[in-house]
């Protein structure tokens, strides 16, 4: 899977060349002028509206990628394993920060969701381990 | 920032203006989680994460809003409680009303307000005047979020003076009322047979729209004789009944009730109910 979020888009460097087109303007530059305070919130209004724009784009971006159908790796691909050690790498990736785990309790989850739990966790692995294993 | 601050910047930072543009499946990709659907035991969703990446597994539904919701719910626990390990939603969403699970609740939260994010919602709520469950459940269209999880966000955004509450044949599951009521009405732990919820649990005959009912039929206090309380109800699964009640302002502007929720102790003092 690739994120969108995972690198910077043409809007990120519209608006940070918009910012640092702003800070650079002198102070000269930003005291000619009647209202200052208008040219402040003018600056703001469209500081906001590329913002908006952005993330506009950014979910367009998401969208686009999930109605064109990624190649997904599956998870059917993963080896054989026992439910038992399904089970003990899920209890072990439970205490573990880099594993996050949302799920019914071990004791409480069915074999079928032990193992299923356990190949997308593999696989989660493998693509942090080889980004452009899903075609990315 | 509070969990569902957390939910309605996100909606602003992609810059959604209109209900139709919360594609949730979209906001949870571009925040790094792919959804999958597959059957479950005992349980509405799944997550799994490792580093930046997750994947949400959500139990297929024919009512989409229910999927939406279960995917809002996963992604709070991604932006909310990333790095942790706990037990998932119990079967039923509206379980977690009757629970004390803080990341549950926190989930739930930030789904509420993903899918109804307040800038959007509110307005539509004000717009309501005295609402129906029908009237939700246009606005539940417009969402695409079940009708239960839509009337529970209206009472969360405090804006009309109303009661939600859930009960069954033993009694009250859950109830949640606008910020704004008064605490001092007291709501019943049973149903009374007065009451058009107790009709449709009891006959399953149901009473369309919103009808007027004595106050009394709803509330413990001594007083509600006095008063008359707007009553609708929906049939909920497995023999629950979810009751929507609209206050009108004479109730809303009861002062303080020095009775309600007390009674005598063996002494003859008055003892809170809350602490007896």
């Amino acid at each position: 899977m690739n994120s969108p979020t995972d690198k910077r888009e043409p809007f990120d460097v519209l608006l940070d060349a918009y910012l640092e087109e702003l800070m650079a303007m002198s102070d000269a530059d930003v005291m000619d002028t009647d209202n200052p305070a208008e040219l402040k919130a003018t600056g703001m209004q469209m500081l906001e509206a590329a913002k908006a724009e952005a993330g506009k784009w950014r979910l367009a971006a998401a969208k686009a990628q999930l109605a064109a159908g990624r190649k997904t790796v599956s998870t059917d691909d993963e080896p054989a394993v026992s439910v038992a050690a399904a089970r003990e790498f899920l209890r072990k990736a439970s205490n573990d920060p880099r594993f996050t785990l949302a799920a019914r309790g071990l004791d409480e989850m069915s074999d079928d969701d032990a193992l299923r739990l356990y190949r997308q966790y593999k696989r989660l692995e493998r693509e942090r381990n080889d980004p452009g294993e899903d075609g990315a | 920032m509070t969990p569902g601050q957390r939910a309605e910047a996100l909606i602003a930072r992609y810059g959604i203006t209109d209900p139709r543009d919360i594609d949730v499946e979209a906001i949870a990709f571009a925040s790094g989680i792919e959804v999958e659907y597959h059957p479950l035991t005992g349980c509405e969703a799944t997550l799994v994460g490792f580093d930046g990446r997750a994947i949400a597994t959500v139990k297929p539904s024919h009512i989409r809003g229910r999927e939406r919701f279960s995917i809002g719910h996963e992604l709070g626990h991604w932006e909310l409680h990333r790095g942790k390990s706990f037990r998932c939603r119990i079967d039923d969403p509206d379980d977690n009303l009757a629970s004390n699970r803080v990341e549950e609740k926190e989930a739930d939260t930030f789904a509420a307000h993903l899918l109804m994010p307040a800038p959007l919602f509110n307005p539509r709520v004000n717009a309501l005047n005295k609402p129906s469950f029908r009237n939700l459940e246009g606005l539940a269209s417009e969402f695409d979020t079940t009708l239960l999880a839509t009337a529970i966000r209206v009472a969360d955004v405090n804006k009309l003076p109303v009661v939600l509450a859930c009960y069954t044949a033993s009694g009250r599951r859950w109830f949640k009322a606008a910020d704004d009521v008064p605490r001092r009405w007291w709501l019943k732990k049973r149903l009374d047979d007065d009451t058009f919820a107790y009709d449709l649990l009891t006959h399953g005959k149901q009473h369309v729209g919103l009808g007027k009912q004595p106050a009394e039929a709803w509330f413990d206090n001594n007083d509600a004789e006095n008063f008359e309380v707007f009553e609708d109800c929906v049939p909920g699964k497995n023999g629950e009944v979810f009751v929507l009640l609209y206050l009108e302002t004479d109730m809303m502007d009861a002062g303080f009730d020095p009775d309600v929720g007390r009674r005598y102790n063996q002494y003859g003092s008055y003892a809170s109910r809350r602490s007896t």
